[in-house]
Formats: structure tokens, C-alpha cells, sequence
């Protein structure tokens, strides 16, 4: 085809890439300020990020929260993910669309909905167990597409074949289809994480009074105070999401990324 | 020893798609090969896995050597089983596929290392033992799946088309090779194939399929010369197949292409099939007329085929290469009756 | 082939059981299997959402039942204002990605040797921070401003900058659904095209378009659908002066801590999205499900 340099994709490429690239640069400023393009070049932002107890204790709280959702949401999500693909009983697809609701609506209005459900019928605080389950509320789905995606693409005479061999349906489960699924199940076990480390929108409503999750935190720190150790966590997140890319790019589970975003 | 090893009876089993069995009873003998043929959607791969307890039938029994194993799954069975897509473990190397059967019958470390050695012996891979599935070739691939399938010592050695996905070449040295092994080691088989070659090479019987029936058993070259079902002779291209258009009582028969004195076997008879070589062609008469409508050439053989002029049937006559014919030739067909093999319907 | 193996198999069973005894454990495992889904969709998920309706259609002063929040959503400025903004951001994104979407995929096809240097760049910004990224815009777009020779540019803090914003955010998922569509496209066509004396631009208009419309219409589902209810984007790049639904429901219930009001624009929210996303979410496990 085409042997020329495609210069318009390159253009819009580099359009996509300059806010990542501007967040790494500022994170190297001299100075006081998160400018851009940066004034002098320092690494000293990392450790003051670094050293800052707001960021480290909202750092701890979203990586608990993340774990947690993640998880749940995976163990759930292989579960019915199993049935849909091995089994074969009425409301079948129906079950399918149903479990992929949650990712069809605007994550501020999960958010606002766990947070009536949990004021008003529960009649309790925001919380952490809140927060979890409220991550989990859209974790589900997205870990779930990724899973039923692997189970289906597999020969279900492999299974059979490992029957017809005389194994018991534990042993197939155990020594067949568990393995076969570890892709799907580290690809899912990711988005999920990103998703729930990432998640700002539900988190909002969710977090426990006094205590807040990292993206909370860097939001309201750039509304009040942007200096440079800001750019510095958020280069940290940039790093965290490119290792998560080619982990994900290296499992082939990347085309399972569309289905969420920011939101 | 009763002759019958398997025994089924009054298989049914029904799905929407018409794909299912009905009301099968079939004896397989000890240590012999019986072929399922039949076109695709007869119900061949469905009794397969029934015998093999992957499918449960709605009714009728399954029985070998005397047990009624209906109830079992199939872990329980003790059949081997050779998938289409041999359906190889991808995560475990060659040893690894091969021991699986063995692992799950928790026999002795040292002896499942010495069966594995010996079944990968047996099929000629002892050396790719620690490659993975996805680094052998397919034929490879397919010696895996019957060593795995074999060492287990099955009562009953289950085959569902396994050549299939194979190049010509490959498949025919396979099959040899696949049947020498059944016979050396007296294993009781059912191989299901769509394909005459594999069927003829393969069976000691073959048992042609139709919409979920057996339409009729008999050995291989019994089935081919003398197909007793329109059926058989029409899958297995054994000859022009004529319907009989009425008989005298006790008499001839009458068909469009002359009649015939009473045929021995009992029983109705609707058509005749005439075999290709037991029709001649004459440039001027006699015979009946008909048009030279295609000519299908092959390594050694011509087949003709021609459309007679008054009925309208096309009628296929094997000639040497070397006879010079063309299409839309006019041409006299002489069938020799005496040859044709009776067909009920 | 043979007796159709793999749909015949499916019938039978997919998995491990239920073969000898019949028994109708059949329905019982999928189901225990699915309960804990279940339980999440129903219980955290529709139910909460039917708590937000009924909150919405709720007087916080009465306790009763009442379309006073609806009516005080479309009788206030800021109502209206917010309805206005959410549409014109979820359209607007939506317009302009598509719109360099398609040539950008297209460039894919036709540069498969560029194709996976474009495709992660399209899917690298989709694992990073929401936060950070709209951190990262805002630091660029300071800085084009700052250099920027010709007057202001409403990069920052207008219904303009949140659409831009939105546009880089949105791109990677609009493009995937554009260039699924295309790749299935027959290369083919386009070089009879050519040979029929097609310009490049008649190309792309008779063969290419029409071949992209299916993911630019799954792709501008999800783009509107993602932008109308996108939080950040109106929270961080409007800075406050751009006022939209997402923005005005979490602003209700923490600052007002009027709830029912908060509800009562989710729901207006919903009613706006909801319809096409069903439409997506049948369309795409229709293609997508065994």
C-alpha cells in the first residue's frame, strides 16, 4: 500500500500524546509552580510527591479499595462468565445484556444511585466497604467482558477431551479450564484495577468522611495548590498506566480496552 | 465370548436442528473397526459421543461387555477419544497430554513415564516429548492425540473424523498407520468419517448413516458393490440408480431403461442401480438415444454421462480414456440389466 | 465437515455435567453460578437506580410524591443551562471525533506498516488517570495560549475547551469502532475504484464512508453517551463556568445536599442516554456473543 509517512495520523497522534507529555515534563520543573513548559530541571517534585502524607494515605485507601474491588469483581465475574460460557439455559442473552448495563451509564450517576441506596435504605456513611462495592458495581462488567470473551474463544473439546480421559469435573476445572482462562483472568484482573485506582466519578460520593482516594486528592490539590509534586504523582500514574499497557498489549488483552473510558 | 462387545439399543436422542439420532440398535464385535458414514447432519458424530457419554441420550441403553454404562459420564467410561480438532491441551507438553489419562487414574509415577514412553513409541514422537501442541505440524498433532487417546487402555477407541483436517497425503499414510496400530493392538474401534476412501481403507464393517438411522451395515466392499439401500448406492456414487416403474407379479421388472427377470432378493424393490461399467456406449445404435452431456476425466478412468432422450435421465457409463466422445454428442446406450443391483428404498 | 459438530455439542452441553442421570441440575448450577452477578446488578444497580427515581420524583420538604424537582430543574437558568451544555458537549464531541476519526483510521488501513505504532497510541492514554490527563490538557493548553499570537483562544474554562478536551479524551474509542469497520472493508474496492477513474477524495466519499458507517455509528453512541456524562471534562477543563448534568447532580448532593434535586437531573441524564445506549448494548452482544 501507501509508502508515504502519514502525516495527518502522525499530527493527531502527537496531539494525543502532548497532554501525557506535558504532565512528565512539568513533573521535571525547578520551580515553584506546575508550568509548562518547564523552568530548570529537578527530580526533587518526586520526593516532596512522595513524602506528602496526603498522597501517600490516599495512595494507601486506593490501593486497597482497587485490590478489594478487584477481587470481587473478578471472582464474581468468572463465575457467570463460566455459566455464559458453558452452559446453555434460558435468559441467556438477556443475562448478557443485563451484566453489561452498568457500563452503559454515566459512572457519576452509579456513584449518586449506591449513594441514595446506601443513605437512604441502608442509612449509613459513605464508607469503605461502600466504596468497594460501589467500584465493584462497574468493575463487574468490564472484568466480565474480558473474561467470556478468553472462556468463549476456547475448544470445548478440550474439556470433553480431558472427561473422556477420566477426569472428574474438578480436575477438568482445575487442570484444564483454570489455566486456559489465566490470560483473560490477568488481562481482566488489570482493567479492573486501573478502572478502580482511576475511578473518580463514584468515588466522589462514596469515600468515608475524612479520608479520600488518590484521583480525589489530586483533583482537589489542582484546584487549591498545583505545584510541581502534583505532576510528579501524576507522572507516577502516567508510568503505572504505560506498564499496564504493554502487560495487557503482551497478553492480547488490549482490545478489551474501548469498553470503558473516562467518564 | 458373545460377539456383541458393544451393544446399543434404542438410541434416541432429538435437538431442534434435526441433528440427533433416532432409535439406533447396533452391536459392535470385539476388536473390530466399525465405521459411521454418512453425509454431514446424519447423526454420526452425535451416536459417537453418545457411546462416549459426552451426549446423554433421551432413550435406549449403551452397553459394553455386559455392563450398562448409560448412567455413566463419560470419566467413568474408559474410552479413548480422538477429537476432529484432537482438542490437544495447549498449556502441557506431549508427555504432559499424554499422561493426563494416566495422572487421573493415579497410577505410579514410574509407570505412567514408562507408558508414556511407550505410546509415544508406538506413534514415533518420542522424540518431540517436551514440545508443546502449537509446535507440532497437524499430523504430529493428530499422533498425539491418539497416543493420549490409547494409552489409557480404552474398552472402546472412539474416532470423530480425525483425519479430516489433514492434507491428502498425510491422511492416507495416517490411515495405514492408524489402522495397523488398531489391529496390533486389538482395541475395539468406532471411527466416524464422511469420506468412502477413509471408510473402505479403515473398517471392518461400516455402518452408512442417514438422518439419524443406520441405514445399513456390511463390510466395506460388500457396501460398495452391492449397496442394498438407494440410499448407500446414491452417497457412496455407487452407479446410475433407476426407479422401478412397476413389476409384474412374480415377473420382470420394469424400468426406463428395459426390464429385468425377477431379481433374487426378497423383499421390495424400488430402483436399480447399474453400475458405470456395466453401461456401454454406441455411436450408431442400438440401445436406447440419448446426448453426451458432460465428460469427467480422471487419472485412469472417463466418465461419461448422458441424457437420454425420451426420459430425461442421466445416466453415468465408465469409459477408457482413449475413446473419443464430445459434448452434445448423440450416442446409443446399451445397460447390461444383468449387473444391477437391486435397491430398496 | 461433519454432522455439525460444534452446534451440536453446544446443545448438548457445554461443560462438564449433567450426562447420565438427566436430572434438571442443568438450570440449578448455571444459576447458583450467576447469583453473585446477580445479586450485584439488582441489588447495587437497578435497585439503587429505582431509589433515584423515586428520590427524584420525591419533595424533600413533604416526603411526598411530587414533580417539584423536575420543575425546578427546567424553570431555573441553571437548569436549562446545563441541559444546554451536556448536549452540546455530548454532540459536539461527538461530531468532531468522528469527523477526524475516520480519516485517522483510514490512514490505518492504508499504512499497515504505521498500523500498531497508531493503534497504541490510540489505546496508551485509555489506562491513564482521568485526573491526569485533563491535568495534562490543562497545562498544554496554558502553554499554546501563553504562545499563541492571535488573542485568546478558549482553550480553558468554556463550553469550546470542555468539547476540545472531550474530543482528545474520546478519540481512542470512536477511532477503534471507526477502523473495526473499516478493516473488514475489501481493500479491494477501493483499487477498483481507482481503476474505474476514481479520484482520492470520490474514493473515500463513494467507497470508504459508507464502509465506516457502522462504526461511526456505534462509535458516536458511545462518544455521546460517554461525553454527556462525562464528570471531569465540565468539573476541571470548565473550571466552573461551564455548568453541565454531571456536574450539577454532584454539586447537589455535596454542596446543597439537595438529594432529590440531584436525582431528578440523574434522571433527566438518563432519559437523554439511556435510549441509545440500549440500542448499543443490544447491537453489540448481538455480534459479540457466541
Amino acid at each position: 500500500m501507501s509508502r508515504r509517512v502519514p502525516y495527518a495520523n502522525l499530527l493527531i497522534a502527537i496531539v494525543l500524546l502532548a497532554p501525557l507529555a506535558a504532565v512528565i515534563a512539568t513533573s521535571l520543573n525547578a520551580g515553584n509552580y506546575a508550568v509548562f513548559p518547564p523552568k530548570g530541571f529537578s527530580l526533587d517534585w518526586f520526593s516532596e510527591a512522595l513524602g506528602n502524607t496526603r498522597f501517600l494515605d490516599a495512595l494507601r485507601l486506593s490501593f486497597v479499595v482497587a485490590v478489594a474491588s478487584t477481587v470481587i469483581s473478578i471472582v464474581v465475574g468468572f463465575l457467570a462468565a463460566y455459566a455464559m460460557t458453558r452452559y446453555e439455559y434460558r435468559g441467556q442473552r438477556l443475562s448478557q445484556i443485563t451484566a453489561l448495563g452498568p457500563l452503559t451509564v454515566p459512572e457519576i450517576v452509579v456513584g449518586l444511585s449506591v449513594f441514595v441506596f446506601v443513605a437512604l435504605r441502608l442509612q449509613q456513611a459513605p464508607s469503605i466497604p461502600a466504596l468497594v462495592l460501589g467500584h465493584c458495581v462497574v468493575g463487574i462488567p468490564i472484568g466480565l467482558q474480558v473474561i467470556v470473551a478468553t472462556m468463549a474463544s476456547q475448544d470445548v473439546a478440550l474439556e470433553q477431551a480431558a472427561e473422556t480421559l477420566g477426569a472428574s469435573s474438578w480436575r477438568v476445572f482445575r487442570t484444564i479450564t483454570l489455566p486456559l482462562a489465566t490470560p483473560g483472568l490477568i488481562g481482566a484482573s488489570l482493567l479492573v484495577f486501573i478502572f478502580s485506582f482511576d475511578n473518580i466519578s463514584i468515588s466522589l460520593f462514596l469515600m468515608p468522611p475524612g479520608e479520600s482516594t488518590l484521583p480525589v486528592v489530586m483533583y482537589q490539590y489542582l484546584d487549591f495548590r498545583p505545584d510541581p509534586s502534583i505532576a510528579a504523582m501524576s507522572t507516577l500514574l502516567v508510568a503505572l498506566g504505560l506498564i499496564v499497557f504493554f502487560v495487557l498489549h503482551r497478553i492480547g488483552a488490549l482490545k478489551h480496552l474501548t469498553g470503558s473510558g473516562l467518564r | 465370548m458373545s460377539t456383541s462387545f458393544v451393544h446399543l439399543r434404542g438410541l434416541t436422542t432429538e435437538y431442534g436442528n434435526g441433528a440427533g439420532i433416532r432409535d439406533i440398535d447396533l452391536e459392535i464385535r470385539r476388536g473390530e473397526m466399525l465405521v459411521l458414514l454418512g453425509p454431514s447432519g446424519c447423526g454420526k458424530t452425535t451416536l459417537l459421543r453418545t457411546i462416549a457419554g459426552l451426549a446423554a441420550p433421551d432413550s435406549g441403553t449403551v452397553m459394553v461387555d455386559g455392563d450398562d454404562i448409560t448412567s455413566l459420564k463419560a470419566a467413568q467410561r474408559d474410552m479413548g477419544m480422538v477429537f476432529q480438532t484432537w482438542a490437544l491441551f495447549p498449556h502441557l507438553t506431549v508427555a504432559q497430554n499424554v499422561a493426563y489419562g494416566l495422572k487421573t487414574r493415579r497410577q505410579a509415577k514410574s509407570e505412567i513415564t514408562k507408558a508414556i514412553g511407550e505410546a509415544l513409541e508406538l506413534v514415533q514422537l518420542a522424540h518431540l516429548a517436551d514440545r508443546k501442541p502449537g509446535q507440532l505440524s497437524g499430523g504430529q498433532q493428530q499422533r498425539v492425540a491418539l497416543a493420549r487417546a490409547i494409552v489409557i487402555n480404552p474398552r472402546v477407541l472412539l474416532l470423530d473424523e480425525p483425519l479430516s483436517a489433514l492434507d491428502r497425503r498425510i491422511r492416507m499414510e495416517l490411515r495405514s498407520d492408524l489402522r495397523r496400530l488398531q489391529q496390533e493392538l486389538g482395541v475395539t474401534g468406532v471411527y466416524v468419517t464422511h469420506d468412502h476412501g477413509e471408510a473402505l481403507a479403515l473398517g471392518d464393517r461400516v455402518a452408512v448413516m442417514n438422518e439419524g438411522r443406520i441405514v445399513e451395515i456390511a463390510a466395506p466392499r460388500e457396501l460398495f458393490v452391492r449397496p442394498r439401500h438407494r440410499f448407500t448406492a446414491h452417497f457412496l456414487d455407487a452407479g446410475t440408480i433407476v426407479d422401478v416403474d412397476g413389476s409384474e407379479p412374480g415377473g420382470a421388472l420394469h424400468t426406463p431403461l428395459g426390464s429385468i427377470a425377477p431379481l433374487a432378493s426378497a423383499g421390495e424393490i424400488a430402483a436399480i442401480c447399474i453400475p458405470a461399467d456395466a453401461i456401454a456406449l454406441e455411436v450408431d445404435g442400438p440401445g436406447i438415444p440419448g446426448t453426451v452431456v458432460d465428460l469427467d476425466y480422471e487419472q485412469s478412468s472417463l466418465t461419461v454421462s448422458v441424457q437420454l432422450s425420451g426420459s430425461g435421465i442421466l445416466v453415468k457409463s465408465a469409459q477408457p480414456l482413449s475413446r473419443e466422445l464430445y459434448s452434445g454428442q448423440p450416442i446409443h446406450v446399451v445397460a447390461d440389466l444383468e449387473r444391477a443391483v437391486p435397491l430398496a428404498s | 465437515m461433519t454432522s455439525a459438530t460444534p452446534r451440536v455439542a453446544g446443545r448438548v452441553r457445554r461443560g462438564p455435567t449433567r450426562v447420565g442421570s438427566t436430572t434438571s441440575v442443568s438450570w440449578a448450577l448455571p444459576a447458583a453460578l450467576l447469583a453473585p452477578m446477580a445479586l450485584f446488578v439488582l441489588g447495587l444497580f437497578v435497585l439503587p437506580f429505582v431509589m433515584v427515581v423515586t428520590t427524584a420524583f420525591t419533595d424533600a420538604a413533604t416526603d411526598s410524591w411530587s414533580l417539584t424537582n423536575f420543575q425546578e430543574f427546567f424553570s431555573r437558568s441553571v437548569g436549562w443551562t446545563a441541559l444546554r451544555n451536556t448536549l452540546i458537549i455530548g454532540v459536539g464531541t461527538t461530531v468532531v471525533a468522528a469527523a477526524v476519526a475516520v480519516p485517522y483510521a483510514y490512514g490505518m488501513v492504508r499504512h499497515p506498516r504505521w498500523r500498531a505504532l497508531f493503534i497504541a497510541v490510540l489505546f496508551a492514554p485509555l489506562l491513564i488517570n482521568g485526573v491526569v490527563r485533563v491535568f495534562g490538557y490543562q497545562l498544554l493548553a496554558r502553554f499554546v495560549d501563553r504562545v499563541w499570537p492571535w488573542g485568546d483562544l478558549p482553550l480553558l474554562y468554556s463550553l469550546t475547551g470542555v468539547v476540545i478536551s472531550l474530543v482528545v479524551f474520546m478519540f481512542p474509542q470512536m477511532t477503534v469502532a471507526v477502523f473495526a469497520s473499516l478493516d473488514r472493508m475489501d481493500r479491494r474496492l477501493v483499487d477498483a475504484a481507482q481503476t474505474l477513474g476514481a479520484g482520492n477524495w470520490q474514493v473515500f466519499r463513494t467507497v470508504v464512508l459508507p464502509a465506516a458507517r457502522p462504526g461511526i455509528v456505534a462509535g458516536s453512541i458511545i462518544t455521546f453517551g460517554a461525553s454527556a456524562g462525562s464528570y471531569l471534562a465540565p468539573a476541571m477543563v470548565g473550571g466552573g463556568r461551564v455548568p453541565a448534568m454531571p456536574t450539577l447532580i454532584y454539586g447537589s448532593v455535596s454542596g446543597a445536599g439537595s438529594w432529590n434535586f440531584g436525582a431528578a437531573v440523574a434522571v433527566v441524564l438518563m432519559a437523554i442516554i439511556l435510549p441509545l445506549m440500549i440500542l448499543s448494548l443490544a447491537q453489540s452482544t448481538r455480534r459479540s456473543v457466541p
